[in-house]
């Protein structure tokens, strides 16, 4: 019997060797889940790891602000197997580390935020304001599916006025994000007044089309007021931060859109009413006035007549019994105008009862400067009169 | 104008009525708008739809038509 006897020296530096000879091992990209990961002295020990398999790693000259990742990251790394003799222990010695995955799609994200946001493209002051009356809305967003569903049904119930002009597109995928900028662009060029871009939520990867650079700078470069109204309230994308204002869900954004028109029907009712109220209370104060001058006229024409002669006094009478019915006849016409008013007819009710009285030209708010042979024009609704003023009492 | 701006235009002419600093006529006048605004606003809550349109690229052409 003759075997080979090897020290351990002998057989360590066996497998050293074999591991370091075969090339399809070194530089190699693993992925796994990190766990265990500690830094001592520079040095990252750690573990990737997935469900049947754990990989220990080390990676030498981690610097001081070098971020690493935790516990659970789903994680590549590049690097090549060693066997360390003295500890007689197998480890991968990593070189590069970065996200996987999520992880990577996380890291993208960041990364283009970061970007855009130093270039400016996220600045509040730029950011254009929604117009104040929206009467057309334009909507890029998958023509099947619920989100179109949704924003249609919520801004119609509140405000069946809107006009609602969607560009079909895709949401996800390849292609996608061509079709949302021929959407911007398309819409651009119409008479919306603000566009919407939605779609429902969906995993990171799934809105990732959102994520685009080239997303971005489209809706960057739209005219029109811009709202993004991608995933669920919790979705971040960078649509939302380059957008000119983010709603958290696409639901949201019907109603940001639309005004509540029963909110606008009240407001209107109770504006009509009120001025419907303001003027019967003028028309009262002005038939008061009326009357009052009639009473205070009829009084003193008593005192004048009881002076007179009999035969002037029958001639006065007479003109007493005229005067008393132009008093008359002039309550009843404001009565009536009252009694319409309440039917809600007023506008031709104002043109009947009152006549405009002017005097070369401009309208007489006072008698100040009006004297006895003046001439003053008083229009009517059909016609305008010529008069001469025959006497002036001031009041 | 929209029924927003036109019931904003009611508030003014309320608000105008109501600051004392107009005389009669002026009242008619603005009551002689707020009617016609009323009527219009009327017609449009009794009648006016926003239409739900579609918008595509046919032949290089934008295309509008009402969604199906």
């Amino acid at each position: 019997m003759s075997e080979n006897v090897i020290s351990v020296s002998q057989f360590s530096n066996y497998i050293k060797q074999i591991f370091m000879s075969e090339e399809l091992l070194h530089n190699i990209l693993i992925y796994g889940e990190i766990s265990d990961i500690k830094v001592s002295r520079n040095i990252a020990y750690f573990n990737i790891k997935d469900e049947e398999a754990l990989l220990v790693c080390v990676k030498f000259g981690i610097g001081d602000e070098e971020v690493l990742p935790k516990e659970g990251d789903l994680v590549l790394v590049r690097g090549s197997p060693n066997y360390y003799i003295k500890g007689g222990k197998f480890s991968f010695n990593v070189i590069s580390i970065q996200p996987y995955g999520q992880g990577l799609l996380y890291q993208q994200f960041l990364e283009m935020k970061n970007k855009l946001e130093k270039e400016g493209l996220f600045k509040t002051e730029i950011k254009k304001p929604l117009p104040e009356i929206i009467k057309r809305v334009g909507v890029i967003t998958s023509e099947t599916g619920a989100v179109l569903h949704d924003i249609i049904d919520i801004t119609k119930r509140r405000n069946p006025m809107i006009d609602i002009v969607v560009y079909p597109a895709k949401v996800q995928g390849i292609g996608a994000e061509q079709t949302i900028i021929d959407g911007l662009k398309a819409l651009d060029t119409t008479n919306v007044d603000v566009i919407i871009i939605a779609r429902g939520g969906g995993s990171l990867e799934d809105l990732s089309c959102f994520n685009q650079e080239n997303i971005a700078r489209a809706i960057f470069q739209t005219e029109k007021p811009v709202i993004s109204a991608v995933g669920h309230e919790t979705d971040y994308t960078i649509a939302d931060f380059v957008s000119d204002l983010r709603a958290p869900t696409p639901s949201a954004a019907a109603e940001l859109i639309s005004i509540d028109i029963e909110g606008l029907k009240r407001r209107f009712l109770n504006v009509i009413s009120k001025i419907d109220l303001f003027v019967q209370n003028e028309l009262k104060n002005t038939t008061e006035t009326l009357q009052s001058n009639a009473k205070q006229m009829i009084l003193q024409t008593d005192v004048l007549t009881s002076q007179l002669e009999p035969n002037l006094r029958e001639k006065a009478n007479k003109m007493y019994t005229i005067v008393e019915n132009m008093f008359i006849n002039k309550e009843n016409d404001v009565n009536l105008l009252i009694s319409k008013i309440e039917k809600f007819n007023p506008l031709k009710i104002l043109q009947m009862g009152y006549a405009k009285v002017s005097f070369k030209n401009n309208i007489i708010k006072n008698c100040d400067n009006i004297n006895v042979g003046d001439n003053i024009d008083v229009e009517m609704r059909d016609a305008i009169l010529n008069c001469e003023i025959k006497g002036k009492v001031v009041k | 104008m929209t029924f927003e701006e036109q019931v904003k235009r009611l508030e003014e002419i309320l608000m105008i009525m109501e600051s004392g600093k107009v005389g009669l006529e002026e009242i008619s006048k603005l009551f002689s708008e707020g009617v016609e605004l009323c009527k219009n606003c009327f017609s449009q809550l009794n009648d006016a739809k926003g239409k739900i349109t579609i918008l595509r690229e046919e032949l290089g052409k934008l295309i509008e038509k009402p969604l199906e």
